[in-house]
């Protein structure tokens, strides 16, 4: 199984999956493959380049309206609420033939994939008639309202807080962190609606409009230089009761439904396949110095250690994930492996930045718009934005703490 | 779900065969041995073995493990999950050499014998009139060569020209010098003058000899990564178990983020093994295009990042893991053994390299 061809769509073969597949899997690829022929354009697939946000916004919007017309905006969902109840391996297939025609992110993925799903299981039925289609064709943009500036890692002692006064929420408080809020219209927040509970009781999910007065929104600007997060500050914002999802005061397990869901059968591994395959071609390219002898990165024993260590990594991952997608399909319990992907995914993919930006030397510290910038500025960039990897959606730290005790069994820590 | 991939199902159902018989392997093995045998066979005089462990598996089956069977046989990943249980049991028994060696002579095991280990390095032949083999050579570590009545011998003429050979240990001009290993495997050093292989010792010639060798050899590489495997998920566990309850600054070690989180990065490094091992065995029992090197970036794996758990979890005991009594060290020495056995790192990096820059 290649990588390194695949990336550029040379390949067609069912192993491109990492899973074998039936008649009926083809016949939704091939649908699928008709729908982004026709819907997918090039200037949708650099969507996510544009510099204009609210170009960017426009196309990915519409990329979004696009799915949603062609029944593919929640492949994975129940068919009742507008989903395709897409097997295991067609959301296999979707999420892998919309990677390798370097499909962008629907604006309303994340809404798709959390709180659509928690609003199916925990919403009364006015929420989901109102909410599910609206999410699904981006009527409303949503974002997410989790972390706080004193609650990141430790999610749950979240300060925000949501006073019951008649019919009403009264919120106060402040959430960081909070990527597209600068054009979303709508928040999902957690918020504290009994203070005197123990810290993960007392918590309730609320649905806010962000046009609602008392709502300011300060971008952050990140160590890459541009602003994706931002802070999203509440006075005395009201809410109705009815926006809140699930029971009140049991917002916590609500989230945690919403965090714990994960699409069976998405693969994780394309974004680190595809650094993989960069940078190996960059290894294989001889030095351009002029004072070089033609070698290229990848003949350097050291160099190759690194490389072969990556590679190892990837190829376990993609093992790991076909046997994920298998136990999903059988509806058995994933193995004890899948528990460690997410960390040895985030760890990979960092160190992979990493040693890009050693491997090109100068060049790879160049940022774009620089003569000679490596991968026209993409390995710098790549290099600060990788930071993320082991921040994001639980750093690394609290990943080990989590594979430490519900896998290993160790104590918590006090 | 409306429906599914009848492939995957398969996947699937091959992946509970696979617990099966590593549940199989786990009884039979927490069954008959443990670490602190393999700790006292440490302090015999001469190296030595689970000998009476080695013939009730064998009488198991698990010898012909991969000869054909009217049951259809096992396959690579078989090997490998019981090489696994065998790894994590410390049992110290010639499972993967015979079980290849076997395999390579397609004759199945003498019951009461260890029978036959491969000489993992090609060796010198010369082709007399009459058409018999001569061999002549040396060869520094023969794994389980000191207790096999016979050897598995790869002979290359001056011409390239390959012979498969199968040589009893008594053969006139087999010198055998005893090793002593870190973890006392029952090895020798070994010396041919002159042999001469009769007709019915040869397996194979020519090309046929080329690739059963290379065959032979992806599988044995693969079977000592299983069991290095083993060895350090053996290892891993035993250092849980002891960070869950001795308890230092009035709680258990295990709580401290030190530890935790070293226990977990050897654990995920485990994991990746596992899914390499397991991707390899399939892809050399179909005979993929691919399956030499899938087998190094196994390789690769578990000498890079496998042979350091042992050592990592004697950190994890502190001061008993360096004593004689504890059985860590067991651990330690057969990781580290293991890792030899496999071969140097530039061998296979440079496998996969090829790999990587032809895909």
């Amino acid at each position: 199984m290649t990588v390194g061809s695949r990336a550029g769509g040379s390949r067609r073969d069912v192993d491109d999956f990492g899973v074998p597949l039936a008649p009926e899997d083809r016949e939704f690829r091939n649908e699928v493959l008709a729908f982004l022929e026709t819907e997918l354009t090039s200037e949708l697939v650099s969507a996510s380049r544009e510099r204009s946000e609210a170009k960017r916004v426009a196309l990915l919007r519409e990329w979004q309206r696009r799915l949603h017309a062609a029944g593919l905006a929640a492949v994975s969902w129940p068919v009742v609420h507008g989903g395709r109840g897409a097997t295991v391996v067609q959301q296999l297939v979707f999420n892998a033939e919309l990677a390798r025609h370097r499909a962008p992110d629907a604006i309303n993925r994340s809404a798709v994939n959390q709180l659509g799903p928690t609003i199916i299981q925990w919403g009364d039925d006015t929420q989901r008639a109102h909410y599910l289609p609206r999410i699904l064709n981006a009527a409303d943009v949503w974002c997410q309202g989790f972390s706080e500036p004193d609650a990141g890692s430790d999610l749950a002692s979240l300060r925000t807080r949501a006073e019951l006064v008649d019919d009403h929420f009264l919120v106060n408080g402040q959430k960081i962190w909070t990527s597209k809020a600068q054009y979303a219209d709508w928040i999902y927040i957690l918020a504290r609606t009994n203070p005197d509970a123990p810290k993960h009781e007392g918590i309730s999910f609320l649905l806010v409009d962000l046009r609602t007065p008392g709502i300011e929104i300060r971008p952050i600007r990140q160590i890459t230089g541009t602003a994706e997060f931002n802070e999203v500050f509440f006075t005395d914002v009201r809410v109705p009761l009815a926006n809140v999802v699930g029971p009140v005061d049991a917002g916590w397990r609500v989230a945690n439904s919403t965090l714990g869901y994960e699409r069976v059968g998405q693969s994780r591994t394309h974004r680190i396949e595809r650094r993989l395959a960069i940078l190996l071609a960059m290894a294989t390219e001889p030095a351009t110095d002029p004072a070089a002898d033609g070698s290229c990165p990848m003949d350097d024993p050291w160099t190759l250690d690194h490389l072969v260590r990556f590679a190892a990594q990837v190829e376990a991952l993609r093992q790991i994930s076909a046997q994920a997608t298998a136990a999903g399909v059988r509806g058995t319990a994933p193995g004890p492996e899948a528990s460690v992907a997410k960390l040895l995914t985030s760890e990979v993919d960092q160190a992979m930045a990493n040693f890009g930006l050693e491997m090109a030397g100068v060049s790879g510290t160049l940022q774009r718009g620089s003569d000679g910038a490596a991968k026209g500025g993409n390995v710098a960039k790549s290099y600060l934005l990788m930071r993320a990897a082991t921040l994001g959606a639980g750093t690394s730290e609290i990943q080990r703490n989590v594979i430490g005790e519900k896998l290993l069994g160790l104590p918590r820590d006090r | 779900m409306t429906a599914d991939s009848a492939s995957l199902l398969a996947l699937a159902d091959a992946a509970e065969h696979l617990t099966a018989v590593r549940t199989m392997a786990d009884d039979v093995l927490a069954r008959e041995w443990s670490a602190d045998r393999s700790r006292d066979l440490l302090d015999a005089e001469a190296p030595t073995w689970a000998v009476g462990l080695w013939h009730t598996v064998a009488g198991l089956g698990w010898a012909d493990i991969l000869l054909e069977a009217e049951d259809g046989g096992g396959t690579v990943p078989d090997l490998c999950v019981i090489a696994e249980s065998i790894g994590a049991s410390t049992a110290p028994i010639p499972f993967v050499p015979v079980a290849v060696g076997n395999w390579c002579t397609g004759r199945p095991q003498t019951e009461g014998t260890v029978g036959i280990v491969p000489v993992p390095s090609p060796t010198p032949a010369t082709l007399e009139a009459g058409a018999k083999v001569v061999v002549s050579g040396s060869h520094g570590f023969v794994p389980y060569g000191d207790v096999a009545e016979r050897m598995l011998v790869h002979a290359r003429r001056p011409d390239g020209t390959a012979t498969l050979l199968q040589i009893a240990t008594e053969s006139i001009g087999v010198e055998r010098s005893e090793l002593r290993p870190l973890d006392a495997m029952p090895s020798v050093s070994l010396e041919l003058h002159d042999v001469t292989a009769s007709d019915d010792e040869v397996i194979a010639f020519g090309d046929e000899a080329v690739d059963r060798w290379a065959a032979t050899m992806q599988r044995l590489t693969l079977g000592w990564a299983a069991e290095l495997t083993g060895v350090a998920a053996g290892a891993n566990a035993l250092g849980v178990d002891y960070a869950k309850h001795r308890v230092a600054f009035d709680r258990p070690i295990g709580s401290f983020q030190a530890i935790k989180h070293r226990l977990v990065d050897q654990r995920a490094a485990i994991e990746v093994s596992r899914a390499l091992v397991a991707r390899a065995a399939v892809a050399v029992e179909s005979e993929a295009a691919d399956a030499a090197a899938l087998t190094s970036l196994a390789a690769f794996w578990a000498v890079d990042s496998l042979r350091s758990v042992p050592e990592g979890v004697i950190q994890v005991f502190g001061g008993i893991g360096y004593t004689w009594e504890h059985v860590a060290h067991v651990f330690l020495r057969r990781a580290a053994v293991l890792a030899a056995l496999l071969g140097g790192r530039g061998g296979h990096r440079d496998a996969v390299a090829d790999w990587l820059r032809n895909r």
